[in-house]
């Protein structure tokens, strides 16, 4: 059998406990919590039909969920969850609606946010707004840059290659026998610079390439190949030595060494043999 | 120019000499008339030399039958990774006699020096021997010691065994005047190879006998003195070089500046290169004067290990050999690019 006195004490410590887990609407707690810290609302009722967090807008100072909604009479018992994300005093209840879409008509849930920041904190100035709609714009600028390579893209790809196909037709490259016709014109009206005598000695190494079929061969091997043809060895050699031997007879006529060369005609100089 | 006289008798004994020395060396070397040819032109200009081959061509048998042949000294480094710089320079040791730091000469110090798979070493060495190629003097301890006179070094390095070797890189290269790539021998000339080596027989040793080498019937007897060697090297001064030639130099190597498949053209001292090498060619060849062959036939060991293809052309296939080509191809098809 318990004693009276024993008794008594554990009534007092049941009816304390009990006062304390009592609902908020009936102890009328504030709620408060820090800023960005999840606070917890147990076991309060809030009358009418079930409740749910208001969608979340970009620049809610709120952020609420209902944990758990369990009918309670013709009330709601609700587990809630809220994160202020500004500091102040807020009410829960304008976060909060109607599932079926019916006026909410709350009593007032109050709950404080508390700021960690000391008072007299200077805040950072407001982001300002540029010319694109969204902080960054990355995504138009994604595209306009993708836009202005697909260009430049297409330029690239038509706009050169006809100012190329421009260039080739209205500059059109001066054949070998051109090129090799302007130069024994000029040794036969003896107005040839010195400073040509190389592009000449070139060129006739090049044309007897082509007429003796050498162009594939190896350069040297070619000029030696030259040198013991009958046609063109003779001339070659003669001008090699007029033009490197300090000690040749510089009386040869440059022009009349050069003249069978004259008589060919331009198509059978830029012919392959 | 060769005018006076005494020039054409000086260019008459260079000619003499040099036919001497080919018939030496033809004695114990079955053609590679061309490695001849360069090996003569590098010893009469004092432009080093690059051998690329593979093993078994005969470059050191021919550096070595070279410097018998006009009696200079000869030396030979086999280029390994461990090598250190001291290993060929030298360096200070001290006397434990007299507690005095002596100084031993590494075997730089020679007439003509064969580095034989210059790319096996690391770069501290490479850097060692090129820096000394190009200074012609080196420093022990804090002594300078100038190389002894003539001083040509002959480097061989082979294509085909790349794995663990240090390529040289192109401002390195540069210091060769000339980087001559060897071919196999002529189904002729291999015939002639083998016939000698069969008849080569053996040699008492001790009490012994060896086979005998290609080394072994070296003759010790010089053709000629470095004396004589001066003499050629005065005549390739004197071979005269026209204007006209020095025109066809400069747009050679103006072109590989200028070519679309090149990342990197030849530099002014390859121009140099061509004209020097050229002037000993016609001086081989028994000319007192330059002709555009000399150019053409020593383009491709003078600018080939200067230039670098891009990325394009690597991909195209090109090859330094064929973009070479195609420019000298062009050269008499367009106007002057000067």
């Amino acid at each position: 059998m318990m004693k009276p006195r024993l008794t008594m004490v554990i009534l007092v410590a049941v009816a304390l406990s009990s006062a304390i887990a009592l609902p908020a609407q009936e102890s009328g707690e504030l709620y408060s919590q820090s800023v960005g810290k999840a606070g917890y609302i147990k076991e309060i009722i809030l009358p009418g039909s079930e409740l749910i967090a208001k969608p979340l807008e970009q620049e809610s100072e709120m952020v609420v969920r209902i944990i758990q909604a369990i009918p309670h009479g013709d009330s709601f018992r609700y587990e809630i969850q809220f994160h202020g994300l500004e500091p102040g005093s807020h009410d829960l209840g304008d976060w909060l609606e109607r599932k079926d879409g019916s006026g909410s008509n709350l009593p007032e849930i109050p709950i404080e946010i508390l700021s960690l920041l000391p008072p007299g904190q200077v805040e950072p100035n407001a982001l300002e707004t540029g010319w694109l709609p969204r902080l960054g714009g990355y995504r138009n600028v994604l595209i306009g840059a993708s836009v202005l390579w697909g260009l430049v893209f297409l330029f690239l790809l038509f706009g050169g290659r006809k100012k190329d196909e421009i260039a080739e037709e209205t500059e059109p490259q001066e054949s070998l026998a051109d090129l090799l016709k302007t130069r024994l014109d000029a040794v036969q009206n003896d107005e040839m610079p010195k400073e040509q005598y190389a592009e000449l000695e070139r060129m006739l190494l090049a044309f007897w390439r082509r007429r003796l079929g050498l162009e594939s061969a190896d350069t040297a091997e070619a000029l030696r190949t030259i040198h013991e043809n009958p046609e063109a060895g003779p001339l070659m050699k003669q001008l090699e030595q007029w033009i490197h031997n300090p000690e040749s007879d510089k009386h040869i006529n440059l022009s009349v060494l050069l003249e069978p060369l004259r008589s060919i005609p331009a198509n059978e100089a830029e012919t392959v043999s | 120019m060769a005018t006076g006289a005494s020039d054409c008798s000086s260019t008459q004994q260079a000619v003499e000499f040099i036919a001497k020395i080919r018939e030496r060396i033809a004695t114990v070397v079955v053609g590679q008339d061309e490695v001849v040819e360069r090996t003569l032109i590098s010893l009469f200009t004092g432009g080093h030399l690059l051998l690329q081959g593979v093993p078994g061509l005969a470059k050191t048998l021919l550096v070595s039958v070279l410097s018998k042949t006009i009696d200079l000294d000869f030396a030979r480094i086999q280029f390994t990774i461990d090598l250190l710089p001291s290993d060929i320079l030298g360096s200070e040791i001290l006397d434990q006699k007299t507690s005095e730091f002596k100084i031993l000469k590494g075997p730089i110090f020679t007439n003509l020096l064969l580095a034989d798979e210059i790319n096996r070493a690391a770069p501290k060495v490479q850097g060692a021997l090129l820096e000394a190629m190009q200074e012609r003097k080196i420093t022990i301890g804090n002594e300078n010691f100038p190389l002894p006179a003539p001083f040509l070094v002959i480097a061989t390095q082979n294509p085909i065994e790349q794995s663990g070797t240090f390529e040289l890189p192109e401002a390195q290269l540069d210091r060769f005047m000339l980087c001559h790539r060897l071919t196999y021998p002529t189904p002729d000339e291999e015939k002639e190879i083998l016939r000698r080596n069969s008849a080569l027989g053996i040699r008492r040793q001790d009490k012994g006998a060896v086979a005998r080498t290609e080394f072994d019937i070296l003759d010790d007897q010089p053709v000629g003195t470095a004396d004589d060697l001066i003499t050629c090297m005065h005549a390739v001064q004197d071979v005269h070089v026209s204007d006209v030639f020095m025109d066809h130099v400069v747009e050679l190597v103006n072109r590989t500046r200028i070519h679309p498949a090149l990342e990197v053209g030849c530099s002014p001292r390859a121009g140099i290169s061509l004209l020097k090498s050229s002037r000993a060619r016609a001086l081989i060849n028994g000319r007192h004067y330059v002709v555009p062959e000399d150019m053409y036939s020593l383009a491709a060991d003078v600018i080939l290990h200067r230039i670098r293809l891009n990325y394009e052309a690597l991909a195209d296939g090109l090859t330094g050999q064929s973009v070479l080509h195609s420019i000298m191809s062009e050269m008499g098809l367009t106007t002057s690019t000067i």
